[in-house]
């Protein structure tokens, strides 16, 4: 897979405060990485450094190779940024906003109309082709600046909220609409709030706190807790049994043992022999086992495990 | 009708549309000329029999000519500055910035943005002819005059609108050049401007009526012409420096190469004027013998030569102050560094005062020559003042530089306490004092520049030589302010604080 993001050592300042440390990433084409954290972890900041928005104090941010730096037309047109608030003319009419895009973008007349009719319609905004701006709904407005977005076809996309105004079929579409952009070989940057969708529709997961990435990895690494290889299990006892913790505590391999009357819960290797193997040494000291599972994470509990507890 | 791709600039295409598109502006030209017409019909009726229709004619053509040049000069360039504020304020800048458009390309369809104003202006034009026919071709009016006061009134528009752009663009457009414009207008109508000629000759669309009125001197079509070149050259500078400031807001608007010829066009026009035009004008004030005096042209069009100086001064300063920022902070960060700030000044004063000197004579005699013309042995101190101006500003903007983005307080300072004040401070104690003005002045007189070009100018009885060693200990203090900046750069501590 071609590399099409590369931020190295990226660092951002706003006077004596540092909004951005070190941040490293790199993207191939196809990936879709979700950007989470509390308000002001940073995540706009770095959107905004990755598409050379904003002065770095130090690092570098490259797309398809190439250095993103003012005055460089090229590298930043590869690039497709919808910020959460939507920049838009109210005055304008829908299809002469995306017209104006294309124009600024050097499409060639029947290009634009195409693309437009196609973005209006993937984005079903249609028939609201001839309506000016300013009599559009928040979710619409945010779907227009989606479509300027990808108007250019860009090859990197950041999109920074951009399901925040969307109802609940348009988040169902919306989570289609970029599985099938990732699909295309296109690297896209999501930063929300809404996990839920984030873990069904990334491949790639960024938490954010305070300006630093505390975690980057595959949906499965940031999830499932893989990168240490440990995952939690929990077992039910057919009835409650004194022994249980100071039997367990004595067990090599577990951590974290909680005890809670027949339910018992602890982390142990994230592997389907060594979880045999613990089972059986289990039931050989005669514990009453009546269910033995690992807990499937989600999204939300990877975030809520790092200790970042400011959810919005 | 809205599609047809007749402005092919995306801004100025976006702008027309947000005025209302080519059905409203074909509105505004029907309402604007029948307003026009109505008005004149009224006012000729209601002034009959005392008024002939040439009479008439003639006055309308006159009113047409001021409302022009307020359309052109007042209400234009706030249109800009209202079309940059919109999207900065609704972040549509970001939009602009993130497409393939240059900056070549978004400063042209800001050129666009008002496009009322140039269909009024064809409203405008075609009506001044018409008037202008029926005024008739008399003894003091050309037919062909509108056209070319038109033609005049637009270039100087031109440097006008960039330069608004340029303002606009780095003020987030909450700067409007109005107020400037309107102080230059009555300054030139009051020839109070005349004390500094290059300005002077930059602003001749203001006196050039006189070729409306058909009373033009052959010298004047050339005054006018000269300057009409002096504008377009700095409509290019300011064209291409508001493309720079376009891309992102910490991007310095002024390359050193753009400053360098900024301050060589300058001197330029300045030396141009005091030889060719300055001192031949009277002066209109004759009570203000400040205006008339070539001296006194020389001493203020050395002032601003400083102060167009500081544009490749500062432009030094910052540049060398953000590379060793970015420095200490990125040890992959791998751009050359910069020419040394010092090395600007030295730049600066051998362009501002070898373009001077290359258009030297005979003006230059004229200025630093006493009663009995024979050469002021002051004048050496001249170039020397100016180089270590620069190089205290130089010193302390670099300072700045190191510890804050913005270095227009220190250089505010500077050109206050170094430059300006001295020179009044010691005009005041002499009041107080009771000094006769021929006495001799004190050092701290010529302790900053404006007062050591004073005393050569004029020939005053000054201590020049002391004031240049007050002076060259300030420069020698500034600069080693600079060096403490660029220790503290590179200390471990700094370099450590790096990501």
């Amino acid at each position: 897979m071609a590399i099409v993001l590369e931020a190295t050592g990226v660092r951002v300042e706003y006077g004596e405060t540092v909004a951005l440390h070190d941040f490293s990433l790199g993207l191939a084409a196809g990936d879709l990485l979700g950007f989470i954290g509390p308000n002001g972890a940073g995540k706009t900041t770095s959107l905004k450094a990755m598409a050379g928005l904003i002065p770095m104090a130090a690092g570098r941010v490259r797309v398809l190779g190439e250095e993103i730096e003012p005055g460089n037309v090229l590298g930043t047109a590869r690039i497709g940024f919808a910020p959460d608030t939507p920049p838009i003319y109210e005055e304008l009419k829908v299809a002469d906003f995306l017209r104006f895009i294309g124009k600024a973008y050097r499409l060639r007349g029947d290009m634009i109309e195409e693309r437009i009719d196609f973005w209006l319609d993937q984005l079903w905004l249609s028939d609201r082709r001839d309506a000016k701006i300013k009599t559009l709904s928040r979710g619409m407005r945010q779907r227009l600046t989606v479509a300027r977005t990808l108007l250019a076809d860009p090859t990197l996309v950041l999109l920074d909220e951009p399901a925040a105004g969307l109802d609940p079929a348009g988040r169902v579409q919306f989570r289609k609409m970029l599985g099938s952009l990732r699909d295309q070989g296109k690297a896209l940057v999501v930063s929300s709030h809404i996990l839920a969708d984030l873990h069904e529709y990334c491949t790639h997961i960024a938490i954010m706190e305070a300006g630093r990435l505390r975690q980057f990895g595959t949906v499965a690494q940031v999830v499932g807790g893989k990168e240490d290889n440990r995952c939690l299990y929990r077992v039910t006892l057919a009835r409650p049994e004194p022994r249980a913790p100071a039997l367990l505590a004595e067990m090599a391999g577990l951590s974290r043992i909680e005890v809670h009357g027949r339910e018992i819960s602890f982390e142990f290797e994230h592997d389907d022999a060594e979880a045999a193997g613990l089972l059986e040494r289990l039931m050989r000291h005669g514990l009453p086992v009546a269910s033995f599972a690992p807990i499937e994470h989600d999204l939300e509990q990877a975030y809520l495990r790092t200790g970042i507890r400011q959810v919005d | 009708m809205s599609d047809l791709p007749i402005i092919s600039n995306p801004i100025g295409w976006a702008m027309l549309q947000i005025a209302g598109g080519w059905r409203r502006l074909g509105m505004l030209v029907t309402v604007y000329s029948g307003g026009m017409l109505l008005i004149c019909t009224l006012i000729y009726r209601g002034a009959q029999p005392d008024l002939t229709l040439a009479q008439f004619a003639s006055g309308a053509q006159t009113m047409i000519m001021f409302l022009q040049a307020a359309l052109f000069f007042l209400v234009a360039p706030n249109l800009i500055r209202r079309a940059i504020l919109r999207d900065f304020t609704t972040d549509m800048i970001t939009s602009h910035r993130l497409t393939a458009m240059t900056g070549y390309t978004a400063v042209l369809g800001y050129l666009t943005a008002p496009s009322q104003i140039g269909a009024m202006t064809v409203v405008n034009w075609i009506a001044s002819n018409i008037f202008g026919l029926m005024a008739g071709p008399g003894p003091s009016q050309s037919l062909a005059a509108p056209s070319m006061l038109f033609a005049v009134m637009a270039v100087f528009a031109a440097t006008c609108w960039t330069l608004s752009i340029l303002v606009a663009l780095s003020t987030k457009g909450k700067v409007a050049i109005n107020g400037l414009i309107v102080v230059l207008a009555i300054g030139s109508n009051m020839m109070l401007i005349a004390i500094l000629p290059g300005l002077d000759l930059l602003l001749v669309v203001v006196r050039v009526s006189r070729i409306f009125q058909g009373t033009a001197l052959p010298i004047d079509a050339i005054e006018v012409f000269v300057s009409i070149l002096f504008q377009i050259v700095f409509a290019l500078v300011f064209f291409a420096a508001a493309a720079r400031k376009y891309h992102r807001d910490d991007v310095p608007a002024f390359t050193p190469l753009l400053a360098y010829g900024t301050l060589a066009l300058w001197s330029l026009l300045c030396a141009v004027a005091l030889r060719y035009w300055a001192a031949e004008r009277d002066a209109i004030w004759t009570g203000l013998y400040f205006s008339a005096d070539p001296r006194n042209h020389m001493f203020v069009t050395l002032i601003s030569l400083l102060t167009v100086a500081c544009l490749p001064v500062a432009g030094a300063a910052r540049s060398e102050a953000r590379w060793a920022e970015r420095r200490a902070k990125d040890a992959l960060f791998a751009p050359r560094r910069p020419r040394r700030f010092y090395f600007a000044p030295v730049v600066a004063t051998f362009i501002a005062l070898g373009v001077l000197l290359q258009v030297r004579m005979p003006v230059l005699e004229r200025c630093f020559s006493d009663d009995t013309h024979s050469f002021v042995e002051n004048a050496w101190c001249v170039p020397i003042a100016f180089l270590l101006a620069l190089v205290t500003l130089g010193g302390v903007l670099r300072y700045a530089y190191g510890r804050t983005p913005n270095g227009l307080v220190a250089g505010v300072l500077v050109l206050l306490f170094f430059w300006a004040l001295p020179p009044f401070v010691d005009l005041a104690l002499e009041v107080v004092e009771d000094r006769h003005a021929l006495a001799p002045k004190s050092v701290l007189f010529t302790a900053s520049p404006f007062g050591v070009w004073l005393a050569a100018v004029r020939d005053m009885d000054a201590p020049v030589v002391p004031g240049l060693v007050i002076q060259a200990v300030v420069a020698a203090g500034a600069l080693s302010l600079a060096r403490r900046a660029r220790y503290a750069e590179f200390s471990p501590a700094a370099a450590g604080s790096g990501g």
